[in-house]
Parts: structure tokens; sequence; C-alpha cells
């Protein structure tokens, strides 16, 4: 019985107008994302590319100079890989850093030179832009904002317009349950939705894969998959809303004008009130700006070594312990400072993200940044992955310098280290991994948030339902 | 057999709509309900079919208790309302078979929905036309239908006559006869006392929730039916039903 009610609610709405409006509007949206993305994705691959082609250039020259050489300079910048799905969820990528710098040299003198360390581009992660993008008509747009609309559009009058027009007494006067008739209605509207928005879904996958520039693999496919699971989710919430109030009130007018009232609380309203208020709250960065402390960290470490190094001949063993003991820990001190900084900017933008999942169109972006690779927690992940890098690439610089045993083995100075040249193929290379399982450890409290707010809906929905006078 | 028993309904616990009416309604007999607007004909209907709970009472369809068993009572109840909108974007035809699967019908023959649709009047061609440009007329003819496609032991029928012209309404009187024929219950509210007069095996007028006077068939054709129901109305004052 279930079906047969939602196929009516199915017939009913593909002949309404609502539909093909509904159709169109997808279908637009989807193919301007398709286009839009074919514009702009090759001038990104050839940036990349030509990003990892300077490092692996920069690595090799040297690695072949001499390992102090690599030692001092270090890897060079690190490149995110580029997610193949950022049309899905361009996720604030513009405001964050495409690498990490790791080699980054502040100072030499006559006879030593900073060593590298892992410094992060200022803009990684941007406080200044918690809130969540709209402006590009991506995946996350068209879902959040116009699949929410839409579901809202074919619910509105569920109930109170088949009450206006007595046929919701006529079909209550049969013997079948209420929840039967709520159940066939939900499952009528989620399938005429559902018809528009995968064929704009299939249509813009098709443009996208006829460019050369775009590689979808198994994976990318899979995590797809997974987006399109997450916009039926978000899809049933909405329409679970629209059932809840179509039910409460008894004119479809009243109703509609309550569901768009509701909607941009929720969807327009809250995500961007939410970050205002988060991006407000008090910062926990010092109150000494960032280079003063750094200034201040080198001025007394040089001061200190100064006041004990002039003791020292010149060429002397201990001298030259000296030497290397204050440029690695100089480096180990600036390198601490940029991880604090990071870090205090990771922890506030991890509490506006988590003030603005109050609201579903935030929770469904964040979802959809997850999984397509892009946005803040795909960024966490390329820092780790740097940061992992970073280790591998010291051990290898130690295990090196200590296989050669013309080695004084004292890093940080010239004629401390190896003066061998190194095999470039031997030096460990960076390589950016995107990992679908920490992907979903990450979203987990997000699709549950989700998961939560439909149930909550849908219950809501057949409580009202159950309780409406016919 | 419809039946109510001391059927109560009182809303926010001080308006009376229906006070401890008792009435049987046997099989094979067309019993109309008078009453003006807000005299509680529509709340009883309302209880009847389960929409509303009684606050007292109960009624029966045969044996069962509506209030008790409403999805097992819906079975053996058709209905008919006042104003049968049905859905606009489906042909009379569409309309009938999806009301007739809700009513229980497995599967049904365009034959025997043509055979139904003919039988209330509507002529061939409406058949596959869309409800969105039937006339009142035709969609209380289609609403009949879907009540005879039902197949129903007891037959409700809320003010369907109103707005219908004389033809329509008398083609309608036919139709309720030839349901009394086949043996249903009828039960129809109205205020169209002519048409009441002309069909009903029993009247009942209904003021303010009480069933103020029950006429058999030869007291309706007796008495004088206006002056008798303006009498028992006269001194109270017309008020909106409380689920109209």
């Amino acid at each position: 019985m279930v079906w047969h009610i939602a196929k009516r609610e199915l017939y009913d709405n593909l002949n309404s107008l609502r539909f093909a409006l509904a159709a169109a509007l997808l279908l637009g949206l989807m193919l301007t994302n398709a286009v839009v993305h074919l514009r702009e994705h090759p001038e990104r691959v050839r940036q990349y590319q030509k990003g990892v082609s300077e490092y692996q250039n920069q690595l090799t020259s040297h690695a072949e100079n001499s390992l102090y050489d690599l030692a001092q300079e270090g890897p060079g910048n690190l490149y995110k890989k580029l997610s193949d799905l950022r049309f899905c969820a361009e996720g604030g990528e513009t405001f964050l850093s495409e690498y990490a710098d790791g080699g980054y040299n502040r100072w030499s003198t006559d006879t030593l030179k900073s060593f590298w360390l892992l410094a992060y581009p200022t803009a990684t992660p941007n406080r200044k832009n918690v809130r969540p993008i709209v402006t590009k008509v991506d995946w996350g747009f068209i879902i959040g904002y116009v699949l929410s609309l839409v579901a809202l559009l074919f619910t509105f009058d569920s109930i109170s317009g088949e009450r206006e027009r007595g046929t919701l007494r006529l079909t209550l006067a049969n013997s079948i349950p209420r929840h039967t008739v709520l159940i066939g209605k939900f499952l009528g509207a989620l399938i005429s939705i559902s018809i528009p928005f995968t064929l704009s879904i299939l249509i813009n996958l098709l443009v996208i894969s006829t460019s050369s520039n775009v590689h979808l693999g198994t994976e990318a496919w899979g995590r797809l998959g997974i987006i399109f699971f997450i916009a039926i989710l978000y899809t049933c919430l909405f329409l679970a809303l629209g059932l809840l109030v179509s039910a409460r009130v008894q004119r479809s007018a009243v109703s509609l004008v309550v569901l768009l009232l509701v909607w941009v609380v929720l969807v327009v309203f809250m995500p961007s009130t939410l970050a205002s208020i988060a991006g407000g709250s008090p910062s926990s960065s010092p109150t000494l700006d960032f280079w003063e402390r750094s200034e201040i960290l080198h001025d007394e470490l040089s001061n200190e070594y100064d006041s004990h190094r002039y003791k020292e001949p010149e060429d002397s063993l201990k001298g030259m312990q000296m030497d290397g003991e204050y440029v690695i820990k100089d480096a180990e001190q600036q390198e601490q400072l940029h991880a604090e900084r990071l870090n205090q900017r990771v922890e506030q933008v991890i509490r506006a993200r988590s003030i603005t999942r109050l609201s579903p169109v935030t929770i469904v972006q964040h979802l959809l940044e997850s999984f397509a690779g892009t946005g803040f927690e795909r960024h966490l992940q390329f820092l780790e992955n740097v940061q992992t890098y970073a280790r591998e690439f010291r051990v290898f610089i130690d295990d090196t310098d200590r296989a050669d045993p013309d080695s004084l083995h004292i890093f940080g100075v010239p004629a401390g280290m190896s003066k061998k040249p190194v095999n470039p193929e031997a030096v460990p290379l960076f390589e950016d991994t995107l990992n679908l399982s920490k992907d979903f450890n990450t979203a987990t409290t997000e699709l549950l948030l989700l998961l939560l707010f439909v149930v909550v809906l849908v219950s809501g929905a057949y409580l009202a339902f159950v309780r409406v006078e016919v | 057999m419809l039946e109510t028993r001391e059927l109560t309904k009182v809303y926010n616990e001080n308006v009376l709509a229906v006070n401890k009416l008792n009435l049987t309604v046997e099989d094979g007999e067309i019993y109309v309900v008078l009453g003006a607007n807000g005299a509680g004909k529509s709340t009883t209907i309302s209880m009847l079919l389960n929409f509303i709970e009684p606050t007292s009472g109960t009624a029966l369809v045969g044996d069962i208790e509506i209030p008790k068993f409403p999805l097992e009572a819906k079975k053996h109840l058709a209905y008919v309302s006042e104003n049968v909108e049905l859905y606009r974007n489906f042909t009379a035809r569409q309309n009938l078979s999806f009301f007739a699967k809700l009513g229980g019908r497995k599967k049904v023959s365009n034959a025997e929905l043509d055979e139904t649709l003919g039988r209330v009047g509507l002529a061939e061609e409406a058949f596959t036309r869309r409800v969105k440009t039937f006339s009142k007329g035709m969609r209380q003819r289609l609403g009949i239908a879907i009540a005879i496609m039902k197949d129903a032991q007891a037959v409700l029928l809320d003010e369907p006559t109103s707005g219908l012209d004389p033809k329509g309404g008398a083609d309608f009187l036919n139709l309720l006869r030839q349901l009394k024929e086949e043996g249903k219950a009828i039960f129809m509210s109205t205020h169209d006392i002519f048409r009441a007069k002309e069909v009903a095996d029993r009247i009942g007028i209904l003021v303010q929730g009480n069933l103020e006077r029950e006429l058999t068939r030869e007291e309706i054709q007796r008495e004088n039916l206006e002056e008798l129901y303006l009498n028992y109305v006269a001194g109270y004052e017309p008020e909106e039903e409380a689920s109209e």
C-alpha cells in the first residue's frame, strides 16, 4: 500500500510545474558546475604539476651537490595533491594553502646558514574565512541550498493540500494506517526529487569525464556514491521537515510561508551567524606577534651562542659542535613556533566548525568536503602527510650521514657533515595521499549528526500526522 | 448495520458537539440526519470514520467497535464527502482505480472501472478526462463510484447533494436508492429537507448535538417535515461546527 500511495504522489509530482522547474534548475546548475570545472581544472593541474616538478628538480640538484646541501636546503615546497572531485565541494580551497614550505631559510653568516624548517604559509588555514563558501556553484551549493529548497517545495502541501481538497479524508476513510500514508508520501516525494537530481548528476559527470584532465578511478566513484547517499539523506531531512509543517498547519499557503522562513533560518541565517559568532570568539593566540616572538627567540639563542662561541677557536671540534648545536636548535625552535601557530589556527577553525554544525547545511558541506577530498579536514590530512614526510626526510639525512665514515656527524655545519653527493633516487619523495577510511573516521560525527536530524524530523512528522484532525 | 451508542463528543472540555447519540441504521435502509450548521452532523460522521475520538460512547459497524478497531471497521465503511475534489491531475478512471486499491481491491480491470463509472452516469468520454475539468456534479458521481467500488457494508455521506443542480441531485438520489437495494446501510447528513424527504427511510433531527426527533417513513410522509424541522431549529443560533 505504501508503494501504491508513493506511485500516486510520484505521478502527481511528475505532472506538476514544480517538477519541471526543479529539473531545469538542477540540470542548469549541474551543467554550469561541469563547465566551470572543465575551464578551471586544467590550469590547477598545470600549476600543481609545475610545483611538483620544481620540487623534484630542486631535490635532485641539492642531492647531487652534497648531503649538507640537501640537509640545509630541505625538500622545498611540498604540494597538496589535487582532488579529482573538487567540483563536488570547493571547500574553501581558495583560502587554504596549496603547499607547505619545506625549505624555509632565514639567515646566513660567513660560515653558517640556517637549516630548513617546516613552515606553513600564512593563509593556512585562513582564520578569517571560517564561513561556508557558497558562492561557487559546486555540488555542495546545489545540494545544500537548492536541493533542500526543492524538497520543501515538493512537500509543503503534501498533507495540508490534501486536507484542503478533502482527499485526505477520503484516503483515511479506508483501512490504511496513517504511518503508511505518511511513508508513501515521503517516498513519493523522495523519488520525485531523486529523478531530476540523479539525471543532472549523471549529465554533470558525463560532461566532466570527457576532459582528459579528470581521471575518475574506482575510489573516486566510491566517493561519489557516498556523496550521493549524503545528498539523499539530507533531502530526507527537508522532506520530513516539509511533511511536519504541512501536517501542523491548516492551509498550504501558511505551510509554504513557514517552511520558507525555517529554510532561511536553517540554511542561510544560521551558518553565517554562527560562523560570525565563532569567528569573533576570543582567540587563543599569544598577544605578541608571531614574528616578534620568532625574532626574540632567535636573538636569545644567538646571544647565548655568541657569549660562548668566542672562547673557542674557529676550526676547533668543540667550536664546530657549538655551531652545529646553534643551527639545529634554532631550526627546532622556529619550527616549533610555526607548529604552535598552526595548531592555534587549527583549533580556532575546529571550534568554529563545531558551532556551525548546528545547521544541517553546514554539516552536509563538511561531509561533502570530507568525501570530495577538499576543504579543512583534507587540509589537515595533507599537513599530517607533510609532517610524516619531514620526519622521514630527516631520518634519511641522519642515516646517510652516519653511513659515511669520513663524516664528523656534526649536523648544521658544512665541515661536520658528509661532503659526498647523494643519489637523488635514494632521497624519499613526498607523496600526498587521500585516505577514504580516514575520511570516514573524520566524517563519522557529522554523519551521525545528520542522521539524528533526519530521525528527529521524521519522528516529528509522524507524531504530527497521527494527531492531525482530518 | 451501523449503530451509535451514547456517542458523545466534547471539544476543548466545554463545547458539546454530539450528546449521547443513539441511533441504528439497518442494512438496506437510508437514514438521513437533518440539522443546521453546527448541529453535530459532520462530527458524528468523523467519529464513525474514527477521524476523531469520541469523548464517550461508541459506534459499531456490524459487530465491530469502530473506536477500538478502526482499521478493521473501515473495511466495512465507504465515505462520500460534501465536496469531492479528488486528485485533479488524475483521470476519473485513475482516481477510481487508486481509491479502489486503497479500499482493499487487489486488481481492478478497466472494464470493471468503466462499468462503475457508467453506472453512476458519467459519460464515456469523461472516463479518461482529468478530474480538474469536471463539474461538481461529475465529481460527486465519481465519489459515489468510489463508494460503490469499495462494496462496503455501510455508506456514510456528508452533505453530498449540496451545490448540485436539480438534475444532478435527482440522479444522485437514484444512485442512493440503488445502493439501498443492494442492502447497504446508508447514513447521510444534510440540511436539504426536500431531498431527505424523497429518499429517507428514517430521518433524525439533530439540534446542537442532541437527536431531538426520529421520524419513520410513514411519519415523513404524513407530517410537514419543513415546518417540523424549522420548529426544532428555531431559537437556536446557527453556528459553525467545530470540525467543519
